[in-house]
Formats: C-alpha cells, structure tokens, sequence
C-alpha cells in the first residue's frame, strides 16, 4: 500500500515537472550543443521530420511534383501497365 | 423519381432568369430545392426498404429499349446521404461564399443533379453523361475563388478529368459494340464473364473510375486539387463525388460483374491505405493532409468490397463521407476567421479525426472494426494487420493537424452541429448493421435486379 502511494507521488510530481519546466526551459532558453545556439523548434516539427527520414517518405513525396505533364505520364503509364496485368490474371 | 433531380435541376436552370438578384434569397431557394429533394429521396427510401426496388420508366418506354431510372436499397442508400452532405455544404457556403452568389449555388445544383443521375439510372451510358455533368460542375467551382492556386487546381482537374472521361467513353462504346446494349440489366443477362474481351473492357471502364477518385496509383494530382479550392468546394469533392464514383465502381463489380473477390483490387486498396496515410504525415498544409488522408480512407472502403465485405464497405462509406466533409467544414471556418478556429469547430474537427483513427466508442471504429474482423474471419490476416497499423499513422497524421489549428472567434454554425450529430449517431450500431445488411442483401441479389428492371 505505502509503495503504492509512493508510486502515485512519484507519477504525480513527475507529470507536474514535464508540464511545468519543459515548456519554461524551451521558451526562455534555447537549448546550446557544443556551444552553438540551436535554432529553435517545435518538439512536433522535429518529431514528424525525424518519423519522415526514417520511413523514407520524401522519396514517395517526390511523385507529386505538381506537374500536369508527370502526371499525366505517371496516370497514363500506370493505366496501361494494370490493364495488361489485371487482364492477364 | 424524377423529382429529386428535376428539383435542384430546375432551380439552377431557374437561376439564370434576371428575376434572381437577391442573394439571400438565391442561397435561401438553393438550399430549399436540396431539402425538398432530400425529402423526396427519403420518402422513396422508405417505401424501397418496405417494398423492394422501384422502376421508373423514363417517357414510358421500358427497359431495355428505354431508359429506366432504379432506386434499390444501395441507390436510396447513397442517394440519401449525397443529399444530406451537400445540403450541409450548401447551408455552410452560405456564409462563406459572399461574390458571385449565383454562379455558385448554380453549379452546386448541377453537381447535385448529376452525382444524383449517377445513382438513380439504370443505364451505363447516362451513368457516363451524368458523371460528365457532375465534373463540369466541379471544374467551376474549383476554380470558383478565380485565384492563381484555385485555376491551376480547376485545369489540372479538367485535364485529368477529360483523359478518364475519354477512356469511360471508349470502354462504353466498346461494350456497346460487344453487347449491343447499355441496360444494366439487360448488360447482365447478355454477358459472359469469362470473356476475355469484356474483361479488358470492364476493367478498362473501372480503372477509369478509379482515375477519377484517385486510388493508388492515380492519386497523385488530388491533393493538388484539395488543396487549391474553397473548403465546402473540397468537402463537396470528397464527400459527395467520391461517394458517388465509389458507388460506380461497386455497381459494377457486385451487380453487373456479380465479382465480390478480388485479390488485385484488394492488394491495390492496401497500397492506397499506406502510401496515402504515410504521405499524409510529410504534408504541411492542413487540406493536403485530410486529401491524402481521405485516399487512405478510401483504401479501407476499396478493402472491404473487394474482399465481400459488402456491409462494413458500405458502414464505412457512409462514415467516411460524413466525417470528411465535418473535417472540411471545420477547417472552412478557419478560413471566415483569420486562421482561427471556433471552439464547436475545434471540437468538431477533433471528434471527426478521433472517429477516423477508430477511437470508441466513435461511429469509424466499429466500421473499422467491422472491416478488421471480417478480414480475420475469412484468414486475411495480413490486410487485418496492415489496416490496424494503418490506424496508429492515421492518428500521427491527425495528431499533426491538432497542432496546427489555433482557438479564435465563437461563432457556431448549424451544419457542423448537425453533421457532428450525424457522426454520434452513426455510432448506435444496431440501427445501422441493420440497414447496411439490407444493401448487402440488395447488392447480393443480382438475379432480382435483373428481374426488377427488365420486368414486362
């Protein structure tokens, strides 16, 4: 039962710590590595940036290139190339 | 029949007339028109769940030498919820289209009218004129807002639009050649399916579909195209004509094909779950997010139908299409206020999203879980797998808009309320299996489609 208690205490303080000093520390001082002041940013903007890297995802991204021409290749390409497979099969 | 169409159709040929300057009042009789159509699809919706299908021949001539109009539980189904959306969108345009008032309500209704054509008929070739109708209409209004990003929008569409309606066209003409009739019905009593001939033709005719709601590997110009028009614009794009084309693609599997498995359609809707989901993580922008989120959506719903799991395909429909068009509604009144969101719409956004990641006891997961359990009781257990992983990038990509979305102004707008309540009360289940297992039941039933139509 007293362990139980201590757990909760210790649950307790920590989530008041993470809500109360990450944002303070990251607001008023931005974080320094080997001296060099760090741009500042966003713990989701890094987070979603290090998830893209690690999938690879720019590399599927760089098929919208937003122009018509590729599209219309890519479209026109793909159509063919499942027609004769789905035909096929 | 005819009065659920002929009344927005009317109505926007109506507008044309000098009579019609007053702007309150243009908005007003649009959505007047959409609720009395919605009325009368609701009230044939009754009797087609009572009774059975209804037949109505157009200018007395029967089918299969004229054109008959079907409404059955699947058409009525769609019908009706095409209907309740775009009466939401319209409600809400309301407030945020305030130029060209006319012009705008006036293609709403024409994209209204043929999304409801492509329901209704019982014909392949009107299907293809009102799909044509529709795609006129949302040509506009994409490029409705006349901005830089609006129009390259509005003529990539039309672009990609006009290469799928070509290659539609030529598999009808091509069916017409081989069967020498565009009766569905009659299209179904003719054919051989083990014709090599026709196989070519009818996947040419779904791929063409496919191109047009942008299922991997066609997908790559929607997000442009979300992004670049006005939020009711999208909303009606993604949840009125992909429930619409969806609808298309399903009437030809299950009730002319009579197909209810298909590997290659469901290895194709894996692959559009994932590369929509994952690109939707890299995007920036809100509405490019929710466009390559609703492809990923779009891959659920292709899942289930290609591997028989007509109901849950169908739950899901219908969630998603409601869901989408809350989302978008919610972002448009970012769009009113400055990038600042009101408190309802926040909260409405966040119940949308939280319904799509499958969160219970939210309506999307029991379609979700509908779909997952169905996959593992007929042993699909890596598609059950990939679809609950697929739900944990949902939630990242979700979780990435909530970041982005700021808390303004408090203005409440009815069409959210109601379409938020829509979304709570899809969640009552036992109500909706039952429905959604009669369309299963309807769209089963080929035989008596066939007989329904083509009766003397």
């Amino acid at each position: 039962m007293i362990q139980l208690i201590a757990y909760l205490i210790i649950i307790v303080l920590t989530i008041i710590f993470l809500i109360k000093m990450i944002p303070r520390k990251l607001k008023k001082s931005p974080p320094y590595t080997c001296g060099e002041p760090m741009k500042f940013e966003k713990p989701e903007t890094v987070f979603y940036r290090t998830l893209s890297n690690i999938l690879g995802l720019k590399k599927l991204q760089k098929l919208s290139t937003g122009n018509l021409n590729d599209y219309l290749l890519m479209i026109f390409i793909c159509f063919m190339l499942l027609l004769i497979v789905l035909v096929m099969v | 029949m005819l009065a659920p169409y002929a009344v927005p159709l009317l109505i926007c040929t109506a507008f044309a007339l000098p009579v019609f300057k007053n702007e309150k009042l243009i908005k007003a009789i649009a959505i007047l028109a959409i609720f009395l159509s919605l009325s009368f699809v609701l009230s044939s919706s009754i009797e087609v769940f009572n009774s059975g299908t209804k037949v109505f021949a157009v200018s007395g001539f029967k089918a299969p030498f004229g054109i008959v109009m079907v409404l059955d539980k699947f058409s009525s189904t769609v019908a009706s919820l095409i209907l309740f959306l775009s009466l939401m969108i319209a409600a809400f345009s309301s407030k945020l289209v305030k130029e060209r008032v006319k012009e705008f309500y006036t293609l709403l209704l024409l994209g209204i009218v043929g999304s409801l054509g492509i329901v209704i008929t019982g014909d392949i070739f009107n299907m293809f004129v009102f799909t044509e109708i529709m795609n006129i209409a949302t040509y506009a209004l994409i490029g409705f807002t006349a901005k830089k990003e609006g129009l390259e929008a509005s003529f990539k569409y039309l672009i990609i639009g006009s290469v799928s309606a070509v290659l539609m066209l030529l598999a009808i003409s091509l069916l017409y050649s081989h069967v020498g009739t565009l009766n569905m019905a009659d299209i179904i009593s003719r054919i051989d399916t083990n014709d090599i001939y026709l196989k070519t033709i009818f996947i040419m005719l779904i791929l063409s579909f496919c191109v047009k709601i942008a299922v991997f590997p066609f997908y790559v110009w929607k997000p442009d195209v979300i992004s670049g028009s006005l939020e009711p614009v999208a909303a009606f794009f993604i949840g009125v004509m992909t429930t619409t084309t969806v609808y298309v693609i399903i009437r030809i599997f299950y009730t002319i094909l009579g197909i209810y498995y298909s590997t290659w359609f469901s290895i194709i809707a894996i692959v559009t779950m994932i590369v929509g989901s994952f690109l939707a993580l890299l995007q920036k922008d809100i509405k490019r997010i929710l466009a390559y989120g609703s492809i990923s959506q779009l891959g659920y719903i292709f899942l289930a139908f290609s591997t028989g799991l007509a109901f849950q395909g169908m739950y899901h429909l219908v969630n998603n299409a409601i869901i989408e068009v809350l989302l978008f509604l919610s972002i448009g009144t970012m769009l009113m206020h400055k990038k600042m969101m009101e408190k309802i719409s926040m909260y409405a956004f966040l119940l949308g999203a939280l319904s799509l990641i499958g969160i219970p006891p939210l309506s999307a997961f029991f379609s979700k879980f509908f779909i997952i359990t169905g996959l593992l009781e007929k042993n699909l257990f890596i598609y059950a797998i990939i679809s609950g992983l697929i739900s944990i990038v949902t939630l990242l990509y979700y979780m990435k808009i909530y970041f982005m979305l700021k808390q303004g102004e408090k203005k409440i707008y009815w069409p959210i309320i109601i379409l938020i309540i829509a979304v709570l009360l899809l969640s009552f289940v036992p109500v909706w299996l039952q429905i959604f297992k009669g369309v299963e039941v309807d769209l089963l039933a080929r035989n008596e489609y066939v007989s329904e139509v083509l009766r003397p």
